[in-house]
């Protein structure tokens, strides 16, 4: 059973990894911004079939191996989980690393190349873009918190009848494995980790409203009408895994105050159900939507204007991964190599975002 | 509306930015009382300075072309933008002297720069370049 799951994750990470390039908007290869003239040079395409048979070539073996040992060398459940994660990052850091060679033989072709010489860098934005940006209402975000939230008073109106020891860990088996001493603390730090992701999934879906829309000045109105839709798809996402996480984590500390409600199979099905469902969700949205909206089908009006290309961005883009740029005012942005978002690292309130949430689920899990 | 800024010009981009919005007005693409971006959600479609678009705001607010009130952000002025009056009219002539010498200076003849102007407003009427 985990090595189905651990190896449906990797193979997962894997497709996903090597697929990347098919995912992104054409404009945008290796982290480089690419002029919709040469989008389909042979060299360009080259190199990202070339990206993909390599990352898939060395996940499958990976793949392969991983599943070889962990089925004929019957490895204990902690060795077997440890190897897992790290079968798991050495995929990831093989991809990330050839991606990074990518990067800078996309970065050297485009500039002895000279695509960017005799073109005039234009911006476009739509005057109306958050008019028109629908998003899932901030309140469908805030309802599981005050849930959250009540779940933590409930707790402490129950703090008597609580069991001495209180579980803090479940294994594989959907049974509890670690405990901690009851304390005020104790008894709700699975609630208030549960408010933390809550906050960051909400922080997520408002954020999209302050992060600058990048609209191709080739085709304006296709450009616009996916990048509404990705920022709706993402929201719908975010609400999505939020209201998993509240049933989900609900769930188990619920039964923790009432271990009549407990039942073996619940516990091991509910958080199996949720990975999967999640996979699944995460694997529509990267197919359907893809990244800026870039695989979503839309009627093309606007005819492409050869000599106008966007603004060159690549400066502020260190290694084609991480945005930093002082005059942008934008906190979230889209990412270039990936679906999803990312942070301007050039504000403090980017590197607040991103830590004080994972400082605060760390510190809670430490003090247990 | 779209708005296009190139980043390569010889003219500023806060005027960029200005002309374009004003453009937008002439064209009824942006009606009396409508609402434009806060200068955070401007700035950051553009990915410039805020200060950028809070200078273009300051610029068209001073020719009463739009409102920044407090609470509901920036509009068009909502009862509409009047005929220019006499002063105005002076004002925009005095700007527009220079320009005209320097077409005088290079030959160019009145029914030339007539037909300047002309073509000038149907473009900015039909949103052309």
């Amino acid at each position: 059973m985990i090595i189905a799951l651990f190896g449906f994750i990797l193979l997962f990470i894997t497709i996903l990894q090597a697929f990347m390039p098919k995912f992104l908007k054409p404009t945008e290869a290796f982290g480089v911004y690419i002029p919709d003239s040469h989008t389909k040079d042979s060299v360009v395409i080259k190199l990202k079939n070339t990206y993909t048979t390599v990352v898939l070539t060395f996940g499958m073996i990976i793949f392969g191996v991983y599943l070889w040992w962990a089925l004929t060398q019957n490895p204990a459940e902690e060795t077997l989980a440890l190897v897992s994660v790290g079968v798991q990052f050495t995929t990831l850091f093989v991809s990330i690393g050839y991606y990074f060679m990518m990067h800078l033989r996309m970065k050297r072709l485009k500039e002895t190349q000279g695509w960017l010489i005799g073109k005039s860098e234009v911006r476009v934005v739509d005057v109306k873009f958050q008019e028109k940006l629908k998003l899932i209402p901030r309140v469908l975000f805030i309802i599981p918190m005050f849930v959250t939230i009540g779940l933590i008073i409930y707790t402490f109106m129950k703090y008597d009848q609580m069991p001495e020891m209180i579980p803090t860990h479940w294994g594989p088996t959907g049974e509890a494995d670690a405990f901690s001493k009851k304390t005020y603390f104790s008894v709700v730090a699975l609630p208030l980790i549960l408010l933390v992701m809550q906050g960051m999934f909400l922080m997520m879906s408002e954020g999209m409203k302050f992060s600058g829309a990048r609209l191709n000045p080739a085709n304006k109105k296709a450009s616009l009408v996916q990048q509404l839709a990705f920022r709706k798809y993402t929201s719908l996402l975010a609400l999505f895994i939020t209201i998993g996480i509240t049933l989900m984590m609900g769930y188990f500390h619920l039964q923790t105050i009432h271990p009549e409600i407990s039942s073996s199979l619940i516990m091991w099905a509910l958080p199996l159900t949720f990975l999967i469902l999640t996979f699944a969700v995460v694997g529509i949205y990267v197919i359907k939507v893809g990244q800026s909206g870039s695989r979503l089908k839309v009627e093309e009006n606007s005819p492409a204007i050869e000599n106008k290309i966007a603004v060159d961005e690549d400066r502020y883009w260190k290694g084609g991964m991480f945005y930093m740029n002082k005059n942008d005012p934008s906190i979230m942005v889209e990412k270039r190599f990936g679906v999803g978002w990312t942070l301007n690292f050039a504000h403090p309130i980017s590197w607040i975002v991103l830590l004080v949430p994972l400082l605060l689920i760390f510190g809670i899990s430490f003090l247990l | 509306m779209f708005i296009e800024i190139e980043s390569n010009s010889d003219v500023p981009i806060y005027l960029q930015l200005a002309h374009q919005l004003m453009e937008g007005i002439v064209r009824g693409e942006l009606k009396p009382g409508d609402s434009l971006p806060s200068v955070r959600a401007f700035a950051s479609d553009l990915g410039m300075n805020m200060h950028t678009v809070n200078k273009t705001y300051h610029y068209l607010e001073e020719k009463e072309f739009i409102q920044i009130v407090a609470k509901s952000g920036v509009i068009i002025r909502p009862s509409g933008i009047p005929k220019a009056t006499e002063e105005e009219k002076q004002k925009l002539e005095a700007q527009l002297r220079p320009i005209i010498t320097e077409g005088l200076v290079r030959k160019l003849s009145e029914e030339e720069l007539v037909e300047m102007v002309r073509k000038l407003v149907q473009n900015i009427e039909e949103g052309k370049e």
